[in-house]
């Protein structure tokens, strides 16, 4: 189990929002979710623990998610971060709303591609200081 | 007994703070950053929510909206309003739902939670 690793998700889509974070949760991650950049930014500067990882939208409604990355990122310079682009974004949308919800929570449907880039940004050493988009 | 719990709070600290401590006791927790969120989390979520925690005052749809919502769409539900209001005030509007009045200790949700969930319902 991996309880002592922090995850923010930073996801504006309610549905995606909770896929990702039940997911992680069950795989033994601990999740904090912010539905927009103000509660991610809150959210981060606010936890008094370490934080490892921020995933978050290219597109938040409101602002870049590559911008709300590096301002985490001044603040917490060890956090590592991963950017979906609009296409894995759609990857996310398109698993919410084409299965039932409850199974898709059940079944670890995250895309792939997301997938490997939470495996690099916890396990590589050398995983890029900026944000990187996937 | 792992139960799937839905949260209903606009602050976003207040929200993972509760997530956190119903997490840790096992339970699977599905949150909303108002009333308007969490009716389409349940809507969508197609397997039992075992219990509704939701905050009073929330932008879009507040938690008293919320209640009356998902009690038509999931009746057996049940209900805990977290609220920096006091019982007496929210008694007065006529708001009779199990109640934790906001700031609470992690031990006094547990302690509550594994109340309603060991009850059968309202």
């Amino acid at each position: 189990m991996e309880q002592d690793i922090t995850i923010v998700v930073a996801e504006d889509r309610v549905l995606v929002r909770n896929l990702i974070g039940l997911v992680l949760h069950r795989e033994g991650y601990h999740v904090l979710s912010a539905a927009d950049c103000d509660e991610a930014r809150e959210l981060c500067l606010n936890h008094p623990g370490e934080l490892k990882l921020l995933i978050t939208r290219k597109d938040l409604p409101d602002c870049k998610g590559s911008d709300l990355a590096k301002t985490v990122l001044r603040s917490r310079p060890e956090i590592r971060a991963i950017v979906l682009s609009a296409s894995v974004a759609a990857e996310l949308q398109k698993v919410v709303h084409q299965k039932s919800f409850a199974a898709a929570t059940q079944d670890s449907s995250l895309p792939l591609v997301l997938r490997n880039g939470i495996s690099r940004a916890l396990s590589e050493p050398d995983f890029p200081s900026e944000p990187l988009e996937i | 007994m792992v139960c799937v719990i839905l949260i209903a709070e606009d602050e976003v600290l207040v929200r993972n703070y509760v997530r956190h401590t119903l997490e840790s006791e096992g339970h699977d927790v599905l949150t909303a950053a108002d009333g308007y969120e969490a009716l389409e989390v349940s809507r969508r979520y197609d397997g039992v929510i075992d219990l509704l925690i939701t905050d009073v005052k929330m932008p879009r749809m507040d938690g008293i909206a919320l209640i009356q919502e998902l009690r038509k769409e999931r009746p057996g539900i049940r209900i805990l309003v977290m609220s920096g209001k006091t019982s007496d005030e929210l008694r007065r509007e006529n708001h009779m739902f199990p109640f934790l009045r906001k700031p609470f200790l992690p031990a006094a949700l547990r302690e509550t939670v594994r109340r309603l969930l060991g009850s059968d319902g309202q």
